[in-house]
């Protein structure tokens, strides 16, 4: 059953939005180019501007109706709003900045945010003596702390560096399998919509043009060579992560029992040889999935129990002479794990 | 003397800015939150206009509308009020030069609070007026205190409306300012020195007051 109706057009002078799409339960992603209206719907699903034309509803409850004039201002739609920058209320606390829209009935916990989030040791600290992806932490927490039946996050990946964006990730996942409050993840980072997405809206020119899965999106547009296979995983022991029963080695012991890391697709070698004489510690055999090609490189889609992505030059896929679905092996060192820090 | 004048100055000044404070406030609330945009313009005139205009034209102007023959001040004399030549006038005269001076930083420092805090504070649940006093005004309050600083350091140091709206009246009207200009046209030397050196250390205070809140507003963003 769908969770969030959206129907609505808003015109301006040189951009339209037209936008006729529902969303059900899990993390949606709204995965689009610069200005392609991504946060022009966030902002009108948010209430902070108004459709010309339309309807909005959530949770069967109208926000925004033209023909029956019903617009509910932002602070009565129990929407959490997380965007780009932090923006933490500067002059107060981190634990003000929490409680600003908590109230007391609300059926989460703050305490249990603050936990699951490890903010513990925040809470005194001014917005301005913590790092950039530790506000982005309390950002979410302050969001969470509201009680909102639905979480906007407008690129709230987009200004921060690998090991926060990994720490962050991890973090969003865990609050979304305590409390599975729907979040609709706004972002143009193919790597953070297959980490976290369940389901992705591609958004083109103020329109919803595609409804797919979020590994069918590096098929849709990705020319980098520099993709990010992130996963979540869980710690077998010190240097030994499992990742759907394969076990990843890394190379610094670890405590978390949960963890996000991150493979960069340029240190992924792929090979279509049998394993059995390669002196590596990540080595895995499997199957290859899909072959895309882009102007510089060509990316390797392979399944070796999870899904990764290599790139590899033009020039050694054609020697290799790789076919779909041959038999490859798989291999990265430990030392170009990316593990995120909590 | 210099005490009696040093008594008023700040009697006057503190006055002054109390009675602008509120009026500052409500033209920067129109200037920065208003969608009218013709109200949005006769705030800019009105908060620019005494900036502009001479101090003793200012004073002319409150001379002929509070005089019995005047618009306010004929009404006022028919309720057997005077205001000409009274401290009251002296307060209105200050008020009224020190008025842009509060209001602008009243308005660029409410203009400047990132509008995305407020966008946050909306989406957590508080109501418009909520969202502007406990985001905008809390996240400003440095320049808002600066403001009313910089309004006070004006006033203290205002002569020419004054002179022209409520004289130089001993006791009543001679502010430290007046009080120089008498001792300098009587040529007391004594009281002089004593005088600038009030209205020196006086104006060393504000601004440094006025530099210590500025740098906390930066800080704090």
């Amino acid at each position: 059953m769908s969770l969030i109706n959206i129907n609505i057009k808003k015109y301006y002078n040189n951009f339209g939005l037209t936008c006729d799409f529902s969303i059900s339960n899990g993390i949606t992603g709204i995965f689009g180019p610069s200005g392609s209206g991504k946060s022009t719907l966030l902002n009108a699903l948010a209430g902070f501007i108004k459709p010309d034309l339309g309807q909005i509803s959530i949770q069967s409850q109208s926000f925004f109706d033209s023909n029956k004039k019903i617009n509910i201002p932002p602070d009565k739609r129990n929407i959490g709003y997380v965007t780009q920058k932090a923006n933490l209320f500067p002059s107060m606390s981190v634990d003000e900045n929490i409680n600003y829209g908590y109230k007391k009935q609300n059926k989460i916990k703050l305490n249990r945010i603050i936990d699951i989030m490890n903010l513990n040791n925040l809470m005194e600290k001014l917005p301005g003596e913590i790092s950039g992806g530790q506000s982005q932490k309390v950002a979410i927490a302050r969001a969470l702390a509201s009680n909102p039946s639905v979480i906007l996050m407008d690129e709230p990946l987009s200004e921060l560096d690998l090991n926060s964006k990994l720490m962050i990730l991890d973090y969003l996942k865990k609050i979304h399998i305590e409390y599975k409050i729907p979040i609709i993840y706004v972002s143009h980072d193919i790597a953070e919509m297959i980490a976290i997405c369940d389901n992705v809206f591609l958004i083109n020119r103020g329109s919803i043009t595609k409804n797919i899965s979020p590994t069918e999106l590096i098929y849709e547009n990705s020319n980098e060579s520099d993709f990010q296979n992130i996963y979540s995983v869980v710690l077998d022991n010190e240097k030994n992560l499992k990742l759907n029963n394969q076990t990843i080695q890394i190379n610094e012991p670890v405590e978390n029992n949960h963890l996000t890391i991150m493979i960069p697709s340029s240190s992924v070698m792929v090979a279509n040889i049998e394993n059995n004489f390669l002196l590596s510690d990540n080595v895995f055999d499997g199957i290859l999935k899909n072959i895309v090609e882009f102007d510089s490189h060509i990316k390797l889609v392979c399944d070796v129990g999870f899904e990764i992505i290599a790139d590899i030059s033009k020039e050694y896929y054609q020697k290799s002479n790789m076919k779909l679905n041959d038999k490859i092996c798989v291999i990265f060192k430990s030392i170009s794990v990316v593990i995120s820090k909590s | 003397m210099v005490i009696e004048s040093l008594i008023l100055t700040l009697e006057i000044a503190i006055i002054a800015t109390f009675i602008n404070i509120p009026i500052s406030f409500l033209c920067a609330v129109i200037a920065t939150r208003s969608n009218n945009e013709t109200a949005k313009f006769l705030i800019d005139i009105i908060v620019s206009l005494p900036l502009v205009l001479p101090p003793v034209v200012l004073g002319y102007f409150l001379l002929i509308t509070f005089s019995p023959s005047g618009l306010i001040g004929g009404m006022l004399d028919a309720l057997g009020f005077e205001i000409v030549f009274t401290k009251f006038a002296a307060v209105l005269a200050c008020a009224l030069v020190s008025f842009p001076l509060m209001s602008r930083a009243f308005i660029i420092s409410i203009q400047s609070v990132n509008k995305d805090l407020e966008k946050i504070a909306r989406s957590l649940g508080s109501s418009n007026i909520n969202t502007f006093f406990t985001i905008t005004i809390r996240e400003s309050k440095f320049g808002i205190s600066g403001g009313i600083l910089l309004g006070f350091a004006r006033a203290l140091g205002e002569f020419g409306a004054t002179i022209i709206f409520a004289g130089n009246i001993e006791g009543v009207s001679r502010t430290i300012p007046l009080a120089i200009f008498q001792s300098i046209q009587t040529g007391d030397d004594q009281n002089l020195t004593l005088l600038i050196l009030c209205s020196v250390i006086l104006g060393i205070l504000s601004v440094s007051i006025n530099n210590i809140l500025i740098q906390r507003s930066k800080k704090n963003k």
